[in-house]
Parts: structure tokens; C-alpha cells; sequence
């Protein structure tokens, strides 16, 4: 067990390695040099003011230098500075990253509450107008839009019903209602193509559960019914479920980034499009690597989560 | 490949299959309307109608007009061929690159290692955000876009090619075309990959739909498209200020992705369960 989890750990840190290379890759990959992004037109006409610039920033030095130097700095916390505000990179980030955990956290939950028992119930109905309609209901919740069904419920609960506030962000520590309050729609939006995807693997894990030797024979102990099915039966189909939403969550990581958008919301995805829209080059570096770094940590921990409740995967 | 009396008999429940068969008609209408766009848009999608401004839907605009007086179905037509246009330049040179690289990393452990650690490094991040930075980078625009979504999806055809290539390359048949001689790379064009091709076209459906997601989801946030190109995404973003006002403007273009993207997935599961039913979902 030791073993499997020190070759996870580092096998995620090699990648995180690689990670790192290609987020740093990225800002040199901007058509003109960093500096010309950031002087504007001005740096074009006087080629001394941009040669001193550039050495400023370092980027007279060698790649591998360059690199070598932003990731001693990334080691000890250091992601950069705003050129917009002059502030860190990791204090911005971490200014806004509540509001987005909260968002995630939400989401995830209400997709887990929905889906399990509706994939369960989809399971035990199967073949059937019920089961039928589950399903349906799952295809179409991966189909939608994050940000238009974020827009279509918008304008119906707070344009034309007017039951939630539209676009005014409540601190949780200010109000707790006022901030569940402004957190529902998001959480819905964000969460339901998570939710189509816990229905459609428990309904599957589910039906794979029910139809093994232990549950013929519980029942032909002559145990009831409901205790067949959600004592033996949904206990042992949640164990890839809660896989799958581990592994959700971590693309509700990316997902945040619309939904914050669509709501205004002032969490980490809205900084990223801030930044990509000022051209504030290491904040959008440092995000990209933040989230990235936050998305594979939760791989990471369901990989081990995974390992703890099936041994086999341990031996694999 | 032989195809096996079960296999024509999942094809056969497939084509008979009514929503399947509804989801590629939705398809191959909208296929046909963006190829048809300069003769069925009764609009130009750029014309600006100061006298028509923020139109509800009527018969003359049947689904409105935007703050330009422009008609929203002319825009959405033409956005087809924007929209599907990326989708599927983008999967295709992800299928190509994804798919090549995953038969070289069948080809030798060096290869697989090396191969598999890059793909390990994209897959590390969500794909939106991996989209997002690119575009941000290579500066908005379709080919940003469709760069962005094969960069995306690239990897996804690689395991699954290269999963293919490693199952099948343990097979008896493998072993005698060794035995009779043949080479490595000719084995696994012209037998390991037609045993492979299965898993990659329902993936091509599946990632379509997602194709179909991040582009406008990249062209909403404004890192994609840029107006006045129509794209579903662009269109949807031109509206959400005035959502108030004038809702069709948001309301049409996304329930055209929506439908676009459900038929994908019908198709992708229908495919899946005809292909390899093990892996029936839900």
C-alpha cells in the first residue's frame, strides 16, 4: 500500500513537473515578446528602452534559465507579480479561490444527492417508463451549455419570476442566507452535467451490483426486498461512483471558469478571464498552473481513495 | 475485419433505432442548412438594419433580430458552418496526431514511455481550462480555436488507440502475421488498426459534442470567435447584455447547441452499445 501510494506521489509530481513546463511555455509562445505585450506600440520605437526592459524581467537570459529561476520561485510560493496591480500572483489567487471552492463544493454536493438516488432508482426500475425518462433526463443534462443554462435560468428566477437575486455576489462570512441564496443558481448550472454523469454511473454500477451471485443470494435468504437493494445493492455500487465523482470534481475545476463568468462571480475563473483580457501574462500563468496543480491533486486523491476501498488496484 | 453475425445484428438494432436515426437527421439538416446557408438564410448574417433593432420573433424574423437589426436565424445558420466547422477540424487533426502517436507508442516501450508522459502532462489539465490558455496565448480566433480543442482532445485518441494497439498486438493473429513474416509497422497498419477503428469512432462522436461545447463555450467568453463572425458561441455572448431585453438573442443560438451536442451523444452511445457492449451506459 505504501509503495502504490509513494509511485502515485511521484509519478503526479513528475507531471506536475511537465506541467509546469508547459504553462511556462505558454507565455513564450505569445506572438512578440513578453515586454512589447506589455509596453505596447511605445517599446517598438526606442529598441534601448526594450533591451533594458528585457533585462529587467530576465528574459535576456537563456530559456532553461529562465525556467529554472520561475520554478524555484513557483517552489516557494513565488507565482509572480500582477503587471496590472503589482500584488502576488498566489495572494490574488488565493483572495478569490473561497468563492470557487464554495462554488465546486455546492455543485458537487447537489449532483451527489440527485444522481446516486436517481441512477439507483433507474437501476431497480430498468426497462421501464421510469427508467426510461431517468435517462433521457441524464443524456440531455450532458448536452446543455453550462453558460446558456445559466443564462435560461437567470432570466426565468430572477428576470421574469424575480424569486433569486441575479448578479449580486453575498460574501458567505457577511450573510450565510444571502450568500446561499446568490450560490443556488451557479451551483445548479455548474452541477448538473456532473449530476447527468453520477445518474448514468450508478444506474450502471448499479445494475452491475444486482445482478451478482451475493445479491441472488440474499434474496434467496429471504431478505426484503428494499434491504437487498440498498443494504447489499447501492452500499457496494457507490464505490465507482464516488470515482467518478472525484474525478468530476476536478473538471468542475474548469468549469468554474464559465460559470463564474456567467453569474459575475469574483472567484478564480473570473481572475483568469480578467487577467487574459488585461494581458496580465503572470497571473494567467500562475492560475493556469494553480488549477492545474489543484485538478491532478484531486486525481491524486481519488487514485488513493480508490486504493484504500479496492485492493486489487493496489496490486495492479 | 470479418463482421460477426452479432455485429451485423448491433448494427441492425442500431439503425433501427428511432432516436438514433432522428439524431443524424438533426445532424445531416444542419450539415446541409450550413453547406445551403447563402440560399436558406433569409437574411445576411452581417446585415445591420438600424429600423429592425431588438425584433421579437415574427414571420418576417422568425427568431428575432439583434441590437443591430441583424436576423438571429440568418446568424444562426451561418454559425453552423462556423461552429461544426471548428468541431470538426479540430477532432479531425486530433484523431490524425492522437491517433498516429498512439500507434508509434504501441511500436516500442521507449516510444509508449515517452509518448505516455506527454499525453499524461496535457490530460493534467480540465479541458476548458487547457483550451482557454491556448487561446489566450495564440490570441482569439477559429483556427486558435480549432488548434485549442485538437491540442484538448488529442490525448484522449491517443489512449485509446494506443489501449487498442497493446490488446490487440497480445492476439494469436498478431503473433502468426509475425510468423509469416511481416513487419511491425505493417502489422499494425493492416491488421492491429482495423481491430482498433471501433473504440475511435464512437470516441469521434463523444468528443464531438465536446468540441461543439468548448468552442462556443470559448467564443461565449470572448477567448474564440470574435463577432461579427457568427458562431453559436459569439451570438450567445452578443446577447447576454441585453438578456432583458431581448432574450431570443441568447435563447436560439444555445438551443441550437444543445441539440447539436444531444444528437452527438445519442449517436456516441448508440455507437457504443452497437460496437462494444460491455460498455453499455445508461
Amino acid at each position: 500500500m505504501g509503495g502504490y501510494i509513494l509511485r502515485r506521489i511521484i509519478a503526479t509530481g513528475l507531471t506536475l513537473l511537465g506541467v509546469s513546463l508547459v504553462v511556462f511555455g505558454m507565455v513564450r509562445l505569445i506572438p512578440g515578446t513578453v515586454v512589447e505585450q506589455l509596453l505596447g506600440q511605445a517599446a517598438m520605437t526606442s529598441p534601448e528602452v526594450l533591451a533594458s526592459f528585457r533585462q529587467f524581467f530576465g528574459l535576456d537570459r537563456p530559456l532553461s534559465v529562465q525556467y529554472l529561476d520561475w520554478l524555484a520561485g513557483v517552489l516557494r510560493g513565488d507565482f509572480g507579480v500582477s503587471w496590472l496591480s503589482g500584488r502576488p500572483v498566489l495572494g490574488l489567487f488565493l483572495e478569490r479561490l473561497p468563492v470557487s471552492a464554495e462554488l465546486a463544493l455546492l455543485a458537487v454536493g447537489w449532483s451527489l444527492l440527485l444522481g446516486i438516488p436517481l441512477g439507483a432508482a433507474a437501476a431497480v426500475w430498468r426497462g421501464g417508463g421510469r427508467d426510461a425518462a431517468i435517462r433521457v433526463s441524464a443524456t440531455l443534462g450532458l448536452s446543455l451549455p453550462a453558460f446558456w443554462q445559466g443564462t435560461v435560468l437567470i432570466l426565468l428566477f430572477s428576470v421574469y419570476l424575480g424569486w433569486m437575486p441575479s448578479l449580486q455576489w453575498v460574501p458567505l462570512t457577511r450573510n450565510l442566507g444571502g450568500n446561499l441564496a446568490t450560490m443556488a443558481l451557479p451551483a445548479l448550472t455548474l452541477g448538473t452535467a456532473t449530476a447527468a454523469m453520477i445518474t448514468r454511473m450508478s444506474r450502471s454500477s448499479m445494475l452491475d451490483v444486482l445482478g451478482r451471485e451475493y445479491i441472488r443470494t440474499a434474496r434467496a435468504k429471504g431478505l426484503a426486498e428494499r434491504r437487498v437493494t440498498f443494504r447489499h445493492g447501492l452500499r457496494n455500487a457507490l464505490i465507482p461512483v464516488v470515482t467518478v465523482a472525484g474525478v468530476q470534481l476536478g473538471y468542475i475545476v474548469g468549469g468554474i471558469v464559465v460559470v463564474e463568468d456567467v453569474f459575475t462571480l469574483p472567484g478564480v475563473g473570473r481572475l483568469l478571464l480578467d487577467a487574459i483580457f488585461q494581458r496580465d501574462y503572470p497571473v494567467v500563468q500562475g492560475v493556469i498552473l494553480l488549477l492545474g496543480a489543484i485538478f491532478m491533486t484531486l486525481n491524486l486523491a481519488v487514485d488513493l481513495l480508490y486504493a484504500v476501498v479496492d485492493p486489487r488496484l493496489r496490486r495492479g | 475485419m470479418a463482421e460477426t453475425g452479432a455485429g451485423r445484428a448491433r448494427w441492425r438494432r442500431c439503425r433501427q433505432s428511432p432516436l438514433f436515426l432522428g439524431a443524424c437527421a438533426v445532424l445531416a439538416g444542419l450539415v446541409l442548412a450550413g453547406i445551403l446557408a447563402g440560399v436558406v438564410s433569409p437574411y445576411s448574417p452581417t446585415g445591420v438594419d438600424a429600423l429592425q433593432v431588438f425584433r421579437g420573433p415574427s414571420a418576417h424574423h422568425l427568431f428575432g433580430t439583434d441590437r443591430f437589426g441583424r436576423d438571429v436565424l440568418s446568424r444562426i445558420i451561418y454559425g453552423i458552418r462556423v461552429s461544426l466547422g471548428i468541431a470538426g477540424a479540430s477532432i479531425l487533426a486530433a484523431v490524425s496526431v492522437g491517433g498516429v502517436l498512439g500507434l508509434l507508442a504501441g511500436l516500442g516501450k521507449g516510444a509508449d514511455q515517452l509518448l505516455g508522459r506527454v499525453m499524461d502532462v496535457l490530460f493534467a489539465f480540465p479541458p476548458i481550462l487547457l483550451a482557454i490558455g491556448i487561446s489566450a496565448v495564440l490570441g482569439a480566433g477559429p483556427g486558435t480555436a480549432t488548434v485549442a480543442i485538437a491540442v484538448v482532445y488529442a490525448p484522449f485518441f491517443f489512449r485509446v488507440v494506443r489501449g487498442g494497439v497493446l490488446v490487440e498486438s497480445a492476439q494469436v493473429y498478431v503473433e502468426a502475421a509475425e510468423a509469416l513474416g511481416s513487419g511491425r509497422g505493417s502489422i499494425l497498419v493492416r491488421h492491429v488498426l482495423p481491430n482498433v477503428l471501433s473504440p475511435v469512432i464512437v470516441q469521434i462522436a463523444v468528443c464531438l459534442s465536446y468540441a461543439i461545447l468548448i468552442e462556443s463555450a470559448l467564443s461565449y467568453l470572448g477567448v474564440g470567435v470574435q463577432p461579427p463572425t457568427p458562431s453559436w458561441g459569439t451570438i450567445l455572448n452578443e446577447g447576454k447584455e441585453f438578456l432583458a431585453l431581448a432574450p431570443w438573442v441568447s435563447l436560439f443560438p444555445g438551443g441550437c447547441i444543445m441539440l447539436t451536442v444531444l444528437a452527438f451523444n445519442i449517436i456516441g452511445d448508440t455507437l457504443r452499445d452497437a460496437l462494444d457492449p460491455r460498455t453499455e451506459v445508461a
